[in-house]
């Protein structure tokens, strides 16, 4: 089943002379429980396409339809929302709100819901993650990868209908690295998530089910397990 | 190549609005620190003009031989002199009477007495005199006029009038006529050689040792020798000083506004710094030492405040010259409108400039020391600031009340010190606002207390004699007159309960400052004096309402209940402030309910000087215990008469007829409603801008915070925060402020005003102290402005910044 298509979906920053077309029109479908990550130089692109599928950036030109939404048709206030219920992020750095606990910050999307939360489901998150212990503490008192594994339960938290990941391990060591991509395994084969990741990371463009690369703007599909240097 | 000011100029152009709000604060405080010294300058020649009413003199000789005034007058230490004597007061007709001065042109010059037409008398039968007193004898009176006086030997004498010299307010309103005659003939109707010499003592010279010198030197006995105290302690010559004391006053409020600028400077360098520890980080990792940054810091403080320095002086001349051009036009009597428009006082414009410069560096001293402090690896660190210090959170708050609120608080409590400042300084103004009430209340009663006897009266001399029926019959009709109000006063044999002596009165007996009052054999306070008892129409009492501090006035409950309304008013035996409604006050063995009780009224005074008890009652009261008639009649003109045109009517009727006088009081009620009107302009002017200080600081905190965290509100929208949620949590952070900053205030101001009530309005006016209400909401309606003025830019900010920008790591 398709979650996410794009239709002609283009960027151009700038205008005139001095513009530059980031992503030139690309058409892609994902279909749900598709782990895909999209690999390419710096400046290639990569970003500002994830951008654009989670709706944090407006697209020059396209569609992005989402579980059957045009998320661009969208006012900003129900767009915001829909963010909230149906995309996960995961950033490189950053993710997490200082001055709320472990156990908050991966609640965020009920919070900002007003919704209460099932906390069956978020305990299960939180054990599973390997948090348990660490349920009160703020994030200035975690290491990076307990950072990274909070700002996953906080994308997890919700049941989105895809999880979108910008270069999630480019800030953490190799263990920590093998760690926050064991996890995001675990979310799309436990909670059969879609999950779409940015990285530069071998390893985890090796075990995606599918690859796509950006190079000047250009989307091209390449096989998985093919060279992606 | 660049240097650490060089760094510090181009941290404050990369930080723009920041560095524009903090420089706006040192020009308020510059501006405001030179207008209030250059102000109180001003206060100080005022008074000077007003002493100076009765002459510019500094000391004063009298029964001086001819020898002795000449050795003064050429003394080196006397700058100017003049000779005068004063001759026993004239008569002009049977209602008018003429302080008389034989005087030289010097001696008038001594006294003030400022030619506008024709000379100060030098030959016999000549007479100078101020303009309104001229008028008053004959209308468009003017030089080679007679007038005809009866002197104190009663023989008439008919002089010329020789000189119109300028009018003297307070002569005016005091009904003083003073006159100048020559000196020859003054001194041959005292039939004297001797004059008393006035002189002005040079600068520099010691007034005491002057009076000291002249004595020993001259042979004077000092008991002749008198200073003119009032003018001396203006001009700061008197050990009693005024100007010290204005001065005194001026440092104090000074001190407030360093105060609130310096917590808004000292805030706005904190966060920045917060804001930049990665920078300076890398600064140190690049080789630059603790003293190179704290120089840069401290170089942006030099550079605010000398950016500052000159819009502050320039917008403190702008304000003394448009606080000058008001008192010009609301007490011209004072300030006359002749004069430079532009007022510089360099010694007030140089305290404004230091002082600012100052406060700003020394603002941002400790702000320099924890720059100085960063360590090379926060450049590495990946969450650039300051780590929050909490270690964990209980998740209570986000269980309570929805996340965007519990974000904002837990936001604003995680940076306890800014949150401190920022309440503080907002708080400030809620107590000046509070502590600054008492000032304007004294002000208040004490400019009303000049209505109780209307803008002019009849009266007769005595409480036994009357106004004649045929005065009362034509008052009414005179034009430009609105209301007649007669009044019936009787000094009466009034007492009350002795328990009803309160606390105030034990409290003062036992501080010794009352005598304590004894009780008669029947259980009431034995009255040390007769009372005053007032007996007045319906509608007269009725005006009463508006002194009104407890119970209800009702002429037909007055007459039903032998009721009175009593007044307020502190004795120098006994406090009647505790008697209430309710209770009650004897006249022999007849009973008086009190219904209600209104402020401080100087009719009181009227019946006898120091009356045990006052009060008012209805005619039909009044007449049970009184016969008599109405012996004062007040009066209140209509909107735009000219009241010395209305009075001259007044006067006509009364003339001819002994024992009556009639008082125009207009020009006094009018000075003190304007002084009045001055006195809340400068207070509440100098709370505006004290609390336009503390609104600056709230907008740059507010500002400030959500710059540093546009990254983590990017991440909250990514995360699906609506802007809607966003402007909650960012509104909800400036409620937090602006409650803290209201409790604070409130608390410290509610005491604070009542202790300088109790000390300025409840010790002369007996008004006993009430919460103040109306000054709790218009300070809560101020912060709550404040808070919602902080936001703006901030929403603004955020607004523009894409999500994109936001999240993307650098």
């Amino acid at each position: 089943m398709q979650i996410l298509t794009t239709q002609g979906l283009s960027k151009t920053f700038g205008k005139g002379d001095t513009s530059v077309e980031a992503l030139k029109p690309v058409n892609i479908s994902i279909n749900k429980g598709e782990f895909v990550a999209i690999i390419g130089p710096s400046g290639s692109g990569k970003s500002t396409m994830l951008h654009m599928l989670g709706g944090l950036d407006y697209p020059t030109n396209g569609k992005v339809v989402i579980d059957g939404t045009d998320i661009f048709s969208m006012k900003e206030k129900n767009l915001s929302i829909f963010r909230r219920r149906k995309i996960g992020f995961v950033f490189q750095a950053y993710n997490l709100v200082p001055v709320l606990s472990v156990e908050e910050n991966i609640m965020l999307p009920l919070l900002l819901d007003h919704a209460a939360p099932d906390m069956s489901y978020i305990n299960e998150l939180i054990a599973s993650l390997g948090l348990n212990d660490r349920r009160r503490h703020l994030p200035s008192q975690l290491s990076g990868g307990q950072q990274q594994r909070v700002a996953i339960g906080r994308a997890l938290a919700m049941k989105p209908s895809i999880i979108l990941a910008d270069e999630p391990t480019g800030n953490l060591d190799s263990k920590n690295s093998k760690e926050v991509l064991a996890l995001l395994h675990m979310s799309v084969q436990r909670y059969n998530q879609t999950l779409i990741v940015i990285t530069h990371n071998t390893e985890i463009a090796g075990n995606a089910n599918r690859v796509l690369r950006i190079e000047d703007g250009i989307v091209t599909e390449i096989a998985a397990g093919e060279n992606h240097d | 190549m660049i240097n650490e000011r060089g760094v510090a100029l181009r941290y404050l152009g990369a930080q723009k609005k920041r560095s524009i709000l903090m420089i706006f604060g040192v020009v308020l405080a510059i501006a405001l620190i030179s207008a209030l010294f250059s102000i109180l300058n001003v206060v100080q020649e005022y008074e000077v003009t007003l002493e100076s009413a009765s002459g510019i003199w500094h000391v004063q000789a009298a029964d001086c031989t001819q020898q002795q005034a000449d050795a003064l007058s050429h003394r080196l230490d006397v700058s100017a002199s003049g000779y005068v004597v004063k001759v026993p007061a004239a008569s002009f007709g049977d209602k008018i009477s003429f302080s008389l001065r034989g005087c030289d042109e010097a001696g008038a010059k001594q006294l003030n007495m400022n030619l506008i037409d024709g000379e100060i008398p030098n030959r016999d039968n000549e007479i100078a005199m101020e303009q309104w007193a001229a008028e008053s004898l004959k209308k468009g009176a003017r030089v080679g006029d007679t007038v005809t006086l009866k002197l104190a030997d009663k023989t008439e004498k008919t002089f010329v009038l020789s000189g119109i010299f300028k009018s003297n307010s307070q002569n005016k309103s005091g009904n003083y006529y003073l006159a100048a005659i020559s000196l020859d003939e003054g001194k041959q109707l005292l039939n004297t050689d001797k004059v008393s010499v006035f002189m002005q003592v040079k600068d520099g010279i010691d007034i005491d040792k002057f009076v000291q010198n002249i004595a020993k030197d001259q042979n004077i006995d000092q008991k002749s020798i008198s200073k003119h105290t009032g003018l001396l302690t203006a001009l700061g010559r008197s050990d009693s000083s005024y100007a010290k004391s204005i001065y005194l006053v001026g440092g104090f409020l000074a001190l407030l506004v360093i105060f609130s600028s310096i917590m808004m400077i000292y805030n706005s360098f904190n966060i920045s710094v917060t804001q930049r520890v990665r920078q300076f980080g890398l600064l140190r990792a690049m080789g630059a030492t603790p003293k190179q940054i704290r120089k840069i810091v401290r170089s942006e403080a030099v550079f605010v405040s000398l950016f500052g320095v000159l819009p502050g002086l320039l917008l403190g001349v702008i304000v003394t010259t448009c606080l000058i051009l008001f008192l010009r036009y609301t007490v011209p009597e004072v300030f006359p409108p002749e004069g430079p428009i532009f007022y510089l006082s360099w010694i007030s414009l140089l305290i404004g400039a230091v002082t600012g410069v100052l406060s700003t560096i020394v603002s941002a001293l400790a702000p320099a020391r924890k720059a100085g402090k960063v360590s090379p690896v926060e450049a590495m660190a990946v969450t650039s600031g300051k780590a929050i210090k909490k270690k964990s959170a209980s998740g209570i708050t986000t269980k309570i009340i929805p996340v965007e609120a519990a974000l904002a608080l837990r936001r604003v409590t995680s940076r306890k010190r800014s949150l401190i400042l920022t309440a503080l300084s907002l708080s400030f103004g809620i107590l000046l606002i509070l502590s600054f009430n008492p000032v304007t209340s004294m002000l208040h009663e004490g400019s009303s207390q000049n209505y109780d006897l209307g803008d002019m009266y009849v009266m007769s001399s005595g409480l036994n004699d009357y106004v004649p029926d045929s005065i009362m019959a034509s008052l009414p009709k005179v034009s430009g007159i609105k209301d007649v109000f007669p009044k019936r006063i009787a000094a009466v044999d009034a007492t009350f309960d002795y328990s009803l002596l309160g606390s105030d009165y034990k409290e003062a007996v036992d501080s010794g400052y009352w005598q304590r009052v004894s009780k008669n054999s029947d259980g009431k306070v034995k009255a040390p004096s007769k009372s005053t008892m007032i007996g007045i129409t319906d509608n007269d009492l009725l005006t009463l309402k508006s002194k009104l501090v407890f119970g209800d006035i009702d002429p037909q409950q007055l007459d039903h209940e032998n009721g009175v309304i009593m007044t307020l008013t502190p004795q120098s035996l006994v406090n009647n402030g505790d008697l209430r409604p309710g209770d009650y006050i004897y006249i022999g063995s007849e009973k008086l309910k009190i219904c209600a009780v209104i402020k401080k009224d100087g009719l009181m005074f009227v019946g006898s000087e120091n009356p045990f008890v006052g009060f008012y009652t209805t005619n039909k009261v009044f007449e049970k215990y009184s016969s008599s008639k109405p012996n004062l009649v007040t009066m209140t003109l209509k909107n735009g008469s000219d009241s010395d045109l209305v009075f001259n009517q007044v006067k006509n009727l009364t003339s001819g007829i002994k024992n009556i006088q009639a008082v125009n009081q207009h020009e006094s009620k009018d000075m003190a409603d304007k002084l009045n009107l001055v006195g809340n302009v400068f207070i509440y002017g100098f709370i505006a801008v004290i609390a336009l200080i503390g609104i600056l600081n709230i907008i740059n905190t507010m500002s400030t915070n959500v710059l540093v965290r546009t990254r983590e509100i990017g991440l909250l929208r990514a995360g699906g925060m609506t802007m809607g949620q966003v402007t909650t949590m960012i509104s909800g952070e400036a409620v937090v402020y602006g409650i803290l900053a209201l409790i604070i205030g409130l608390a410290a101001g509610i005491p604070l005003e009542h202790y300088f009530y109790d000390m300025m309005v409840k010790q002369i006016y007996s008004i006993p102290w009430s919460l103040p209400w109306n000054l709790i909401i218009v300070s809560s309606v101020i912060t709550f402005v404040a808070v919602m003025i902080s936001i703006i830019s901030p929403l603004r900010h955020i607004k523009r910044i894409m999500i994109t920008q936001a999240v993307t790591v650098d």
